[in-house]
């Protein structure tokens, strides 16, 4: 979790990611943003992120965000 | 039968409510399918055919993608070998999903650009002065297939990535696919939108009721008083662009992009309403777009349904393949963040906007629109870091009024332009009439009266001007997320009821209907 | 849904009903109730007993194709145009029997393009629906008046015997607007006949049979139009006219006598001729008329007086 926390601020610095819960929604992360968040995620986690993942509610925060990393990790 | 004729507001649409309405809850959806399938019937006839065969097929596959991964999970329990066997049934579900995409997008092909391909085959033979042999053929395109085939595309999709599960019941599914309100012009809805709720047969509520038919006459309000009244002066201009140069052709693409706005989210708004009365949430295709900031704003405001399905089955898709991650880590390394951004979306963005370009149509001035909007799109990237320096070193407020009137003007300026060359008959008359803008510039147009020639009176001016003015002053409204229904629902019973005599009659006076016009077209369900 | 609500409901559309009943009798000048297939009959219904020389009839292809006031600024026949937009034959059939009680007319134009026309059920269920809101509710009929209301007004003020454009045209469609056709030529020859429907059939021989009765020498025509014309149905229309000896004038093979022009001819890409066109066609018939040698010349006749009052306001409107 300490690891995403950095790589999210190293994306778009600014924004509290502990508390926030509408990344997509408020439209804190736009879909560059995103694109840009992928590779370094799989990088660091060691997942393939496909297309089927890319629903609002898996960014929408740094929880759901790391909830997918670990559904992702189990697969 | 059209949302906008007689027979569909008066007659087809009210007996279909009415059926609703008195048959009990679990066969309200097969009134709705039935219904469904006769306004198809009404438009393309026997191509009926064709919307049942695809809606089996699409069906059948959803189930066959489900079936193959209930499969893995039982090999994948006894395997010693899980990735080799994980590998075969992912191949396997790919091909699965291909076969289902590629027959919906083959017949799609077939039926609405083979006459492009061949033509552009027979021009290239023609430059080697060969002969041109491949006939073209005209078919009959089945209404709304543009629509339906992405909303058929994205069922398919869902289900490969397990986002939804595959629907077992066909008539759920027919009645997602063929819903008659959104059959002629969308708005693109998912599966996991509207399904549910569409098969659900909920009891028609008294608000849905009011607030849906309230809908529908703003909707009219906008395809009659704005859309159709200005039908002739466009039609003139846009058929015979030769006689028109300078301010003219400026009118003609201003009005030309109110008309396609009045015309296109006025339809929705029908579709919208008639969803709302039976309890279904159908989403919303505009945000009034022409507040927008920047040209990739006004894409999220001006047929969202079309953007967010580009963006989920095009632009990401693309950006997640191997090479698209690849090049993406690439830019970054070698350009720095920002630059090499833009650059790793380029090639996403350049598939989505030849996708819109050419989903529009077959003709090179559809393709000519997708990449002018991926140019200024790339632009706007690009610079936006040195916008930002730029205004803050020139202590200019970017809130403030006067920079928003500055980037308002400047997206009207892209957006007129680019419906120059949409709605031109082709690439080279729009460039012609875009040149013409400057050779032909006088400013005795305005006073000649020439105007007025283009068969729009100076009464029809008034009426579309009165119009445009409301919809600015409900945009307006709209804007600071006010709900004017939910308002006027707060209004004391002769005032909500003078209100809407009142907006009935504006529309029934003021739109252009009947004796003296020709009925106008829903400008989308031609694409 | 609770009762109050129903109640609610009931009460609006009560309301709607009044105040559009009203409002159709209130705003609307010169409000006649007549329903939209007998229009033409009252319109030619202003026109004193028999005054009028020739007919012609059909469907939208004859309201855009022969303007009798060109016609009349040439040669003095009379004419008045009865076609009506989307006609089917029995309609034509029905409003000339009626239009005949009054006019004792010597040639008949029949245009050809209603002979072809598929019974569309759902077209005509379309205009069923229309019609009927249309008797309903005036108001949704007469609603453009409000473009004419000043105007009208000011007319009626000055000249109480002004009714509006529709006497001036005497039936005819003034569209001066252009949307060239741009497919190329569009005659071929062909062997084919096109069937022509039972239904129109039967009408057709019903309108051939009254212009027998009452010794009227009916003749068909075509209008030029590369939308609708094809080489089987002038096949068709050649055979019924040598079967019942009439005359049939085809404008879209008479490319040399009738030079249509079609950048500039049409006003919906080939469907319709415009104004424009209608002159060209009108100029034709004119001679044909004069050749024939039935009609008589009332320029000078004092009681058609008139007629060439109308050709003033005639010729103002068509801006010649």
């Amino acid at each position: 979790m300490e690891q995403l926390l950095e790589i999210l601020n190293g994306i778009n610095p600014g924004i509290d990611y502990e508390t926030e819960t509408k990344l997509i929604d408020g439209g804190l992360l736009d879909s560059f943003s995103i694109l840009s968040l992928i590779p370094e995620l799989e990088d660091a986690f060691d997942v393939e992120i496909t297309p089927g993942e890319m629903i609002p509610t898996n960014f929408n925060s740094a929880d759901a965000i790391w909830n997918m990393i670990n559904h992702l990790q189990e697969d | 039968m059209t949302y906008n004729s007689p027979l569909y507001l008066f007659a087809f649409f009210p007996l279909v409510l009415a059926a609703y309405y008195i048959s009990p809850q679990r066969h309200r959806s097969r009134v709705l399918l039935l219904a469904s399938y006769i306004f198809f019937y009404s438009i393309s006839g026997k191509l009926l055919i064709y919307l049942l065969l695809s809606t089996l097929l699409i069906h059948h596959t959803g189930l066959w993608l489900d079936h193959c991964r209930s499969e893995e999970k039982k090999e994948l329990a006894v395997t010693q070998d899980k990735k080799a066997s994980k590998a075969v049934f992912a191949k396997k579900r790919r091909h699965i999903l291909w076969f289902g995409i590629g027959f919906q997008l083959g017949i799609l092909l077939l039926l609405k650009y083979s006459n492009f391909f061949v033509s552009n085959l027979n021009d290239v033979m023609n430059l080697f002065s060969l002969k041109s042999i491949l006939p073209a053929t005209h078919f009959v395109v089945p209404i709304g297939i543009s629509f339906y085939t992405l909303q058929a595309v994205s069922y398919l999709v869902d289900v490969y990535y397990e986002k939804i599960k595959p629907d077992d019941n066909l008539e759920r599914l027919a009645l997602y696919l063929a819903f008659f309100p959104t059959l002629m012009e969308g708005p693109i809805s998912r599966y996991s939108q509207v399904a549910e709720s569409l098969y659900e047969g909920k009891q028609i509520q008294y608000k849905n009721l009011t607030y849906g038919l309230q809908r529908i006459l703003w909707g009219l309000f906008k395809k009659l008083i704005i859309a159709d009244r200005l039908n002739p002066l466009v039609e003139s201009i846009f058929n015979t662009p030769g006689n028109y140069s300078g301010i003219t052709i400026i009118i003609g693409a201003v009005l030309y992009t109110f008309q396609l706005y009045a015309d296109f989210s006025g339809c929705i708004d029908m579709t919208i309403g008639a969803g709302e009365i039976l309890g279904v949430t159908i989403p919303e295709n505009f945000r009034q777009p022409f507040f927008a900031k920047t040209a990739s704003e006004f894409w999220r405001r001006w047929h969202i349904t079309l953007g967010t399905w580009l963006k989920d089955y095009v632009f990401y898709p693309i950006s997640l393949t191997k090479f698209g991650k690849k090049l993406g880590k690439k830019s970054r390394e070698k350009f720095g963040k920002h630059l090499g951004q833009v650059l790793s979306t380029s090639l996403p963005l350049f598939g989505v906007w030849m996708a819109n370009g050419f989903w529009h149509g077959t003709g090179w001035h559809y393709i000519f629109f997708g990449m002018y909007y991926l140019a200024i799109i790339l632009f706007e990237n690009l610079t936006e870091p040195a916008v930002v320096t730029l205004t803050n070193a020139l202590h200019i407020n970017r809130e403030r009024i006067p920079y928003r009137i500055f980037q308002t003007v400047k997206l009207l300026i892209i957006v007129f332009i680019g419906e120059l060359f949409f709605a031109a008959r082709s690439l080279s008359q729009g460039f012609q009439m875009f040149a013409s803008i400057f050779t032909g510039f006088n400013w005795s147009v305005l006073t000649d009266g020439s105007l007025l020639k283009l068969g729009v009176s100076i009464q029809d001016f008034f009426a579309v001007f009165f119009g445009l003015v409301t919809l600015l002053i409900v945009g307006v409204i709209h804007e600071r997320g006010i709900s004017i229904r939910d308002r006027i629902s707060t209004w004391r019973m002769p005032a909500r009821f003078g209100f809407l005599y009142a907006a009935i009659i504006v529309v029934l006076i003021l739109g252009a209907y009947g004796e003296g016009y020709l009925p106008v077209k829903l400008i989308y369900a031609g694409f | 849904m609770k009762i109050n609500n129903k109640a609610k409901i009931v009460l609006f559309l009560s309301g709607l009903f009044i105040l559009l009943y009203g409002l159709s009798y209130v705003i609307l000048p010169n409000n006649t109730m007549d329903s939209g297939l007998y229009k033409k009959t009252n319109s030619i219904a202003s026109e004193p007993e028999n005054t009028i020389d020739y007919l012609v009839i059909g469907d939208s292809e004859a309201v855009s194709s022969i303007s009798p006031m060109e016609i009349w600024k040439d040669y003095g026949y009379t004419g008045y145009n009865i076609g009506v937009p989307g006609q089917r034959l029995q309609d034509t059939y029905y409003l000339l029997e009626k239009v005949l009680k009054k006019q004792s007319p010597k040639i008949i134009f029949l245009e050809t393009n209603a002979f072809y026309r598929d019974f569309k059920y759902l077209n005509a269920l379309d205009n069923m629906v229309d019609e009927n809101m249309k008797n309903l509710f005036p108001v949704y009929k007469f609603h453009s008046n409000w473009k004419y209301f000043h105007l009208n007004m000011l007319r009626n003020l000055k000249d109480k015997a002004a009714d509006g454009p529709i006497v001036t045209y005497k039936g005819f469609k003034y569209v001066p607007v252009i949307n060239p056709y741009k497919g190329g030529p569009y005659v071929k020859e062909s062997e084919s006949i096109y069937p022509i429907g039972d239904q129109p059939s039967q009408y057709i021989n019903n309108i051939i049979q009254l212009c027998k009765d009452q010794n009227i020498q009916l003749i068909l025509y075509s209008t030029p139009t590369p939308k609708n014309w094809t080489a089987s149905k002038h096949n068709s229309a050649t055979a019924l006219a040598n079967e019942n000896q009439l005359k049939f004038i085809d404008f879209n093979i008479m490319q040399d006598e009738v030079p249509f022009d079609w950048q500039k001819d049409t006003r919906d890409e080939g469907d319709h001729p415009n104004y424009f066109g209608s002159v060209k066609i009108s100029n034709y018939i004119g001679a044909f008329l004069a050749k024939e040698g039935t009609l008589t010349d009332y320029r000078k006749d004092k009681k058609y007086e008139s007629w060439n009052q109308d050709l003033i306001a005639y010729k103002k409107l068509t801006k010649q």
